[in-house]
């Protein structure tokens, strides 16, 4: 059958079936398959006396009791009933999906603060200033977007943990670097005998200090050249005398007193390395101590 | 129940009158069953599946803006539910159809006689109906089992009222070939 002559029978059909449904005689007497179509019909339009199973109200009004409120309030364009509700939890998927992209995103700002760090863009004290300004609110920034992404309150308190977990983990190898570019120019600078009290930077000390009681590798104080050109001069205009801690090194502290501590590992009781030791065992290996060899 | 009470009662349930949401129930029940039966063939499911059309509804009906075409409305959140049905299905095996989708008369309301023949009928229609193919068999059920008009039908179904038509003409088609050649087999196993 052609597509033309079949669209022509499913009118005629529909025709005879709306004369049919009527409850009158066709208004032309169909024989053949027409007729068959309509039998077949009529068949199944007895169905239409099919009632509802017994004890299915009494089910909806149980389940009906337990629905909080009645039916919502108009909305615009929300015509058609469409799908069923989203539920309040956002899926598992989605979930982990904010809390991947919190993680990356922390890492990059630590990669980028690192490779910044390193290449000497900032001088040393103000590198914990630009760390605790651009970390802090990175954080917080993800876990509101890892908040509004989820809507829910364990969701946001899952990617704020990993991202504290990820900034746990990476902070170590950001602080290395670190490190060594806050100590080395000290070396250079200052001279190889131990600098009086009063002409200690507290800037650097109070750095060395905080960041040498979290983990105290040693690769990395032997590893920096003393000389290294790109170093020095950025030491160059540092005073002497440098003024007590200014006020935008508080953050770091703040940040630093605020992460769990090792367990085993007592921080107030690592002593404190002065910058000025540093350069003495750079230089010279032969002048450590034995147990720091 | 008549469209125009229909509008007054939809209205009042969309309010918040419980007693009116009832009323609408009690109209509307048999025939949500049966639009959702002939199209997932399992009774139980299908129960379930009317439970969550009518608590949608319950929800949705204050967005509903023309209170005459809640019966449209209605089964049109019957045919998401089964659709959606469908697509879980679709990730999992599909268990057997039920071949028995009324376990016994008294559990349906009426007339036991009546109800007897119709359980028969049913069954028949519903087997035979496994030959059709997932559309021709939700514009064959919601076009002569819940008696839907062929614009209603193609409104619920996102189709047009000439694919509505070539549908109900090849859906009834297989049904009668389906039916004869049950009606024969039977007619030998005698």
């Amino acid at each position: 059958m052609s597509d033309a002559s079949d669209r022509d029978f499913a009118r005629a059909l529909e025709v005879a079936l709306a004369s049919d449904s009527g409850g009158g005689a066709p208004a032309s007497p169909v024989q053949g398959e027409l007729a068959d179509l309509l039998a077949t019909a009529g068949h199944v339009r007895r169905l239409q006396a099919l009632p509802a199973p017994l004890g299915l109200a009494e089910r909806l009004a149980a389940r009906l009791a337990l629905e909080p409120g009645g039916p919502r309030r108009p909305e615009p364009s929300a015509e058609s009933p469409g799908p069923a509700p989203k539920p309040a939890v956002a899926p598992p998927g989605r979930t982990r999906a904010a809390v991947v992209l919190a993680a990356l995103a922390a890492l990059a700002i630590l990669v980028w603060l690192a490779v910044r760090e390193e290449s000497g863009t900032s001088v040393a004290p103000s590198m914990p200033t630009v760390g605790a300004t651009a970390i802090r609110p990175a954080a917080t920034a993800i876990a509101s977007v890892s908040a509004s992404a989820t809507h829910t309150p364990s969701a946001t308190a899952g990617a704020a943990a990993s991202a504290r977990s990820t900034l746990g983990t990476a902070l170590p190898q950001h602080r290395a670097v670190t490190r060594s570019a806050t100590m080395t120019p000290t070396s250079t600078m200052l001279p190889p005998q131990p600098a009086a009290p009063d002409q200690e930077d507290p800037t650097a000390r109070a750095t060395a200090t905080v960041r040498h009681s979290e983990t105290p590798p040693p690769v990395t104080q032997t590893a920096v050249p003393t000389d290294t050109p790109v170093i020095v001069p950025s030491k160059t205009d540092l005073p002497p005398t440098s003024p007590p801690a200014s006020p935008t090194f508080k953050p770091t502290e703040q940040r630093e007193s605020t992460r769990t501590p090792t367990p085993g590992r007592d921080v107030s009781e690592t002593p404190e390395i002065k910058p000025t030791e540093e350069p003495t065992r750079v230089v010279d290996p032969g002048r450590m101590p034995p147990g720091r060899r | 129940m008549t469209e125009s009470t229909d509008a007054a009662v939809v209205e009042a349930a969309g309010r918040g009158d419980h007693a009116a949401f009832a009323q609408l129930y009690r109209g509307h029940l048999a025939l949500v069953y049966r639009a959702v039966l002939f199209q997932v063939r399992q009774r139980e499911l299908a129960e379930d599946i009317c439970q969550e059309v009518f608590l949608q509804a319950h929800r949705s009906l204050g967005e509903l803006r023309d209170p005459d075409r809640f019966r449209v409305w209605l089964l049109r959140i019957a045919q998401n539910r089964v659709r959606n049905h469908w697509r879980d299905q679709a990730r999992r095996p599909a268990p057997p159809v039920d071949r028995e989708p009324v376990d016994t008369a008294v559990s349906l309301e009426g007339d036991p006689r009546a109800t007897a023949e119709q359980l028969l009928l049913s069954q028949e229609v519903m087997t035979a109906m496994e030959s059709l193919t997932a559309l021709q068999r939700q514009v064959v059920t919601l076009r002569f089992i819940v008696g839907l008009s062929a614009a209603e039908t193609g409104g619920i179904l996102d189709r047009s009222e000439n694919a509505v038509h070539n549908l109900q003409h090849h859906g009834l088609a297989a049904l009668r070939r389906q039916l004869s050649a049950n009606e024969q087999r039977g007619t030998a196993h005698r």
